[in-house]
């Protein structure tokens, strides 16, 4: 059997395999049947994670995995940017499916578990479709499927904080597809059964009218879907109310397909666009991570500050798309298909990185019984593997060498400087622009990371119950901690990859004069970079250092006390509090992050007005909610009351109505 | 006053630290320092040995319930004229970081705890210093239902320098004769 | 040949590190009319924390006993790799800024780590206080040597140093300004923070290592010691790049390995003393007001990016 009937069977068992996991789980909630769906559906998703890694390495050209016929319009295709995501959705999924049940186990009084594995296999499903449809229909049903599940999935636990949540995210996700459903009959000219490659071939012929209002419908639909500003007001409050792996699965992939979504549209479905929509996407992307990560510093929730960090992530991807829609604009080929590069490869490690940071955030929600970080601390001590685990997520998360969002941030950096010099005066604006964002970003985005880290993990436990100190004592158990480690491991071993990683994604993009560009190191602009010597002298440096203290002084030679604590016994509540870690952040920026500092001091006692009893509160008020949201929803109450005015209630009122449409629609056809 | 009369004054003002002879000769000084017991001096020197002569000691001032007489000595040992700075002593924020503690007053019964873990927080080897009569004898405070008593019932001391309070150059003649360094010549 | 080269240069760093620390203290205390104390008075400092006793704070975990080492080793890293002594010989990829940035980062977070494991306020404040400084510096480290990288034709700050000729390019002059105002920042300088102070509510820096003792704490100073050198040695070299070694064996080869440390040397004395007279000069700001001393620094920088670019364009 040759290589690509093997890679079809695989995929094709993958989508069986993950289909029929779901089904089986809905057959009780007793643990064998569940488990039996857990081992079914693993197996599916790691049977496709081979079969797409294997397509991707071996560059094959576009395979069809299944074709129905007329029974449902559209193949289903795989080609090289499908690969890319359906390997990540695949590779993910597994790790998810692996945490998933055991996580749903320890809070079985929470969460329904066929309820949950049933929705989790169909989202991984819908996504798994997603990615190889070549029709808008069989697009946009798979799409559907997505959104249904994921919004069933944030309402797990039936509460009404999570409730609400998930409203809200169901009215931006259909809001959302409308737009993708309006864009599609555009380009289409009306007609929905055409075929992605048919449409490419109307694309000459499109007006410049229709390819805007399609590029832009199309920006919205998918850019509210991956959460860009201003339309990422679900974001912060639907990811955090999902069980753990739905938040992993629905920040770390389905804001990918979202992006995978655009870059089909943008890169076969539509002409050249102007420069002014390059700029625009530029600078709503700035936007979106200027905002992401500012609130990021601030939040006390730690899946919030996940998900902020998401919102800021997935804006920088989006301003890379704006550089890449400007480049190929003004034909600068290499700085097009670099872009393209790094945005596939940031895709990559966020949703690694993501996914493992918020299955880490199931684990500590798990530990301490809270999402609150100022009630967190002191897992390091004892959790030492997990504690590892999560600093290299950290790590990688804050883009600091030699992980892999670092070599996507080098990459990207460097190519603006590069093109800095040659490029034409209002792009050298823009990307003077983007180079200036990225490093306030970059350092925000550390910050928080470090206020993430800091705060949950090191130090002691601001709680001090029986229970939070018995779970505290070792690491969690080992279906919850490998997943976190492997994707720890792996997308901190991406940065000493990635020039090859890189190589295969690039198979399809670089054209044959760029090829030496991402080699055995990356040569880019004058420099040649090889990752993985970075991390070898970065090791060296601190073996380095370890053997100067080795060989200078005893290591036997220490003792054990209490912290310093000026003579004075201090107990956990004097450590310092995540909101007191931000507070200068929160200072500097007031301006744009409006927290709300509250003291009320009521005195106590009637003889003595001067001993009070002080509470401080500090609120935040998005300026988003205030300045967008709000009025768009006061305006659409509004016009809401005015035409209520039309359900009068009598029967003779709604018969004229009849009428007159009746009429008007009469004369419109003739 | 003008960034030109600053720097004038930086670069040509008056010098006025004291010489080290000043600090040596014994006599008109009147200081009275020493080691509590023989073995606690050798100790003393062995330590000194051990950490290059004395050359680069911190220091750690701990308030155990003093008049503050002795901190504003203390304080008066960083200024230009006195110079603590130039023999290689400095003072540093945390017992973390120190190798000599200066221990003042009588240890209070509310300060005792602070003075224990103070010591217990210093890395070895520590060398103690009790400064001034109360911290040395228990001074006027000595018997009274408030302290413990002298440094020496709470933490071991190598070293009791005395005075009500002992002026800087008494201390610095003190502290220069437990370094073993060239300085002394 | 060209790696050992770049490793006597890490080691005549190294080994002058200390001297450059105790020099500004040196030239401090002259300009406040006493003696001070000898500059070589930090090599007995490290020496004396490396033989005594460790005492390990019982909240602290594995991640206060690994940040020494990962501050210790990216200050290596720095020495091994920027040009200080030597430009253009080997590593020279490793000196990209964007990588150099990244790694003092690095270096930065580890030291707030080990601030906070400390469960005290102290270290707490301390670590937020670094922290902000880092992320509201961060912009003006990477438009700094962008700047200068767009002047010199070379992303490597090992080749920038080569190019870089203050006379033809005039208008680089905001972006070493912005430099010498960053390396203040970074290295926990007057106005950003008082490396002598005992008050803890004053303290950014000092405030982290409060926990830290013995080898430890001699590993933290000596990073910080070797972090104040290499800044000092890159603004000089960016101002008069002179007694660099470049290229492989000429004639004088042997010549300029004994030259080049004495120009270096000179280099420190002048840099610490120029050092010393700002300390003397200025007051320490309030933390509260860094936002303006980041906003000075990133306006000088964008300027010197903005007439690089004009530059650039019209000639």
């Amino acid at each position: 059997m040759n290589n690509e009937v093997l890679i079809t069977t695989g995929i094709l068992v993958s989508l069986i395999g993950t289909f029929a996991g779901g089904i089986i789980s809905l057959f009780g909630k007793n643990n064998f049947i569940q488990r039996t769906a857990q081992i079914v559906t693993a197996l599916a998703l790691l049977l496709g994670t081979a079969s797409s890694g294997a397509f991707l390495m071996m560059n094959l050209q576009p395979l069809t995995i299944f074709n129905l016929g007329t029974l449902f319009p559209g193949q289903f295709v795989i080609d090289h940017l499908s690969a890319i995501f359906f390997l990540l959705v695949n590779a993910v999924g597994f790790l998810a499916t692996i945490y998933g049940t055991r996580y749903v186990l320890n809070e079985a009084h929470l969460y329904n578990i066929s309820y949950v594995q049933f929705l989790t296999s169909f989202f991984l499903l819908g996504m798994q479709m997603v990615v190889l449809s070549t029709n808008a229909v069989s697009f946009l049903f798979s799409w559907e499927v997505m959104s249904l599940s994921s919004f069933l999935l944030v309402i797990a636990d039936f509460k009404h904080s999570s409730i609400r949540a998930a409203i809200f995210y169901l009215i931006m996700t259909h809001l959302g597809a409308g737009a993708l459903l309006a864009g599609f009959l555009l380009l289409s000219g009306g007609s929905l059964s055409l075929n992605f490659s048919q449409i490419a071939q109307l694309v000459p012929q499109m007006s410049s009218i229709t390819a805007i209002s399609a590029f832009l419908l199309f920006f919205f639909g998918f850019g509210s879907k991956s959460g860009l500003f201003p339309f990422h007001g679900w974001l912060p409050e639907a990811h955090p109310q999902a069980p753990s792996h739905i938040s992993a699965l629905m920040s770390g992939i389905m804001l990918k397909i979202a992006v995978y979504g655009f870059l089909r549209v943008i890169l076969f479905m539509l002409p050249v666009m102007p420069i002014e929509i390059g700029m625009t996407v530029t600078v709503i992307g700035l936007f979106s991570a200027v905002f992401g990560v500012l609130y990021a510093t601030i939040e006390t929730d730690i899946k919030r500050i996940l998900a902020f960090s998401s919102i800021e992530n997935l804006g920088l991807i989006f301003t890379m798309i704006g550089i890449y829609l400007i480049a190929k604009n003004l034909q600068m080929d290499l700085l097009a298909q670099i872009s393209l590069i790094v945005i596939l490869f940031q895709s990559i490690c966020h949703a690694f990185f993501k996914s493992g940071l918020f299955m880490s955030a199931g684990v500590i929600a798990q530990t301490f019984h809270t999402r609150n970080i100022e009630k967190m601390g002191g897992m390091a001590k004892n959790m030492k593997l997990f504690s590892f685990a999560v600093l290299l997520l950290a790590l990688t998360a804050a883009a600091l060498p030699p992980s892999g969002a670092f070599i996507g941030e080098w990459i990207i950096l460097q190519t603006i400087i590069g093109t800095l010099a040659i490029a034409p005066l209002g792009f050298k604006i823009i990307l003077l622009l983007t180079f200036v964002v990225f490093g306030f970003v970059a350092g925000m985005a550390v910050f928080a990371m470090v206020r993430f880290f800091g705060i949950a993990f090191l130090a002691k436990s601001r709680t001090t119950n029986a229970h939070v100190e018995a779970n505290l004592k070792h690491d969690p158990q080992a279906e919850l901690l490998i997943p976190i480690v492997i994707l720890a491991f792996v997308v901190f071993g991406l940065g000493s990859i990635a020039q090859f990683i890189t190589k295969i994604i690039g198979n399809g993009i670089l054209t044959e004069s760029y090829q030496k560009t991402f080699d055995t190191s990356f040569n880019l602009f004058g420099t040649s970079f090889n990752p993985s010597m970075l991390l070898v002298i970065i090791v060296a440096a601190i073996l380095a250092a370890y053997l100067f203290r080795y060989f200078t002084s005893n290591r036997k030679n220490e003792r054990q006390y209490h912290s310093w604590d000026c003579g004075q016994p201090i107990d956990a509540s004097m450590e310092y509090t995540g909101t007191a870690f931000a507070s200068p952040l929160r200072f500097f920026f007031n301006m744009i992050l409006r927290t709300n500092k509250k003291v009320e001091s009521k005195p106590v006692l009637a003889s003595n007005p001067w001993i009070t009893k002080k509470s401080i509160s500090i609120e935040t008020y998005p300026i988003w909610d205030q300045y967008f949201y709000e009025p768009i929803v006061k305006l659409v109450a509004f016009i809401s009351a005015k035409i209520r005015k039309l359900q009068s209630g009598i029967i003779q009122f709604y018969i004229a109505l009849i009428l007159i449409t009746l009429v008007i629609t009469a004369i419109a056809t003739l | 006053m003008t960034f030109l009369k600053l720097l004038d004054r930086l670069f040509f003002g008056p010098k006025v630290t004291e010489d080290k002879s000043k600090f040596l000769s014994g006599k008109d000084i009147k200081a009275k320092f020493a080691p509590p017991t023989e073995e606690i001096g050798k100790e003393l020197k062995t330590i000194i040995a051990n950490l290059y002569g004395g050359r680069s000691l911190r220091i750690r001032a701990v308030d155990g319930g003093s008049s503050n007489g002795e901190e504003i000595e203390l304080t008066a040992l960083g200024n230009a004229y006195y110079d603590i700075d130039r023999f290689g002593l400095s003072f540093v924020a945390s017992p973390r970081h120190a190798d000599m503690l200066f221990v003042t007053g009588p240890v209070t019964r509310n300060l005792e705890r602070a003075v224990r873990t103070t010591y217990e927080a210093a890395p070895q080897p520590c060398i103690v210093v009790a400064l001034g009569d109360g911290a040395c004898t228990g001074g006027i405070w000595k018997n009274s239902y408030a302290v413990v008593g002298p440094v020496e019932k709470v933490i071991p001391v190598h070293y009791k320098i005395y005075g009500d309070p002992p002026t800087p150059t008494q201390i610095l003649s003190g502290l220069l004769n437990i370094l073993k360094n060239k300085t002394q010549k | 040949m060209n790696l050992l080269v770049i490793f006597y240069q890490f080691l005549i760093v190294a080994l002058v590190a200390p001297f450059a620390a105790g020099l500004v203290k040196f030239f401090k205390a002259r300009l406040q009319g006493r003696r001070g104390a000898s500059p070589f008075l930090p090599y007995f400092t490290i020496l004396t924390l490396l033989k005594k006793q460790m005492v390990i704070s019982e909240s602290t975990s594995w991640v206060f006993r690994i940040s020494p080492f990962i501050v210790f080793g990216t200050s290596l890293f720095m020495a091994l790799v920027l040009p200080l002594m030597t430009a253009n010989l080997a590593l020279v990829t490793f000196s990209n800024f964007i990588i150099v940035a990244g790694i003092l980062i690095l270096g930065a977070i580890f030291l707030v780590f080990g601030g906070l494991e400390s469960a005290s306020a102290f270290g707490g404040m301390g670590a937020s206080r670094e922290m902000t400084i880092t992320a509201l510096i961060e912009p003006t480290v990477l438009l700094i040597f962008g700047t200068l990288a767009l002047n010199s034709g070379s992303t490597e700050i090992s080749n920038m140093v080569l190019h870089l000729d203050f006379l033809k390019n005039p208008f680089i002059i905001p972006t070493i300004l912005a430099l010498a105002l960053v390396a203040l920042a970074e290295n926990a300088r007057y106005p950003v923070d008082n490396p002598a102070t005992h008050l803890e509510l004053t303290m950014v820096h000092e405030a982290m290592v409060l926990e830290y003792s013995g080898p430890y704490l001699a590993l933290l100073e000596y990073a910080s010691f070797l972090k104040l050198t290499f800044f000092s040695l890159l603004v000089a070299n960016f101002i008069w790049p002179i007694g660099l070694i470049t290229g492989s064996i000429t004639n004088n080869f042997a010549l300029s390995l004994v030259i080049a440390p004495l120009i270096l040397l000179a280099k420190i004395i002048v840099m610490m003393f120029l050092l010393a007279l700002l300390e003397s000069t200025i007051v320490k700001m309030r933390f509260y007001r860094i936002q303006e001393y980041a906003t000075v620094a990133f306006f000088l920088a964008l300027g010197g990016i903005i007439l690089t670019l004009v530059n650039i364009t019209i000639l």
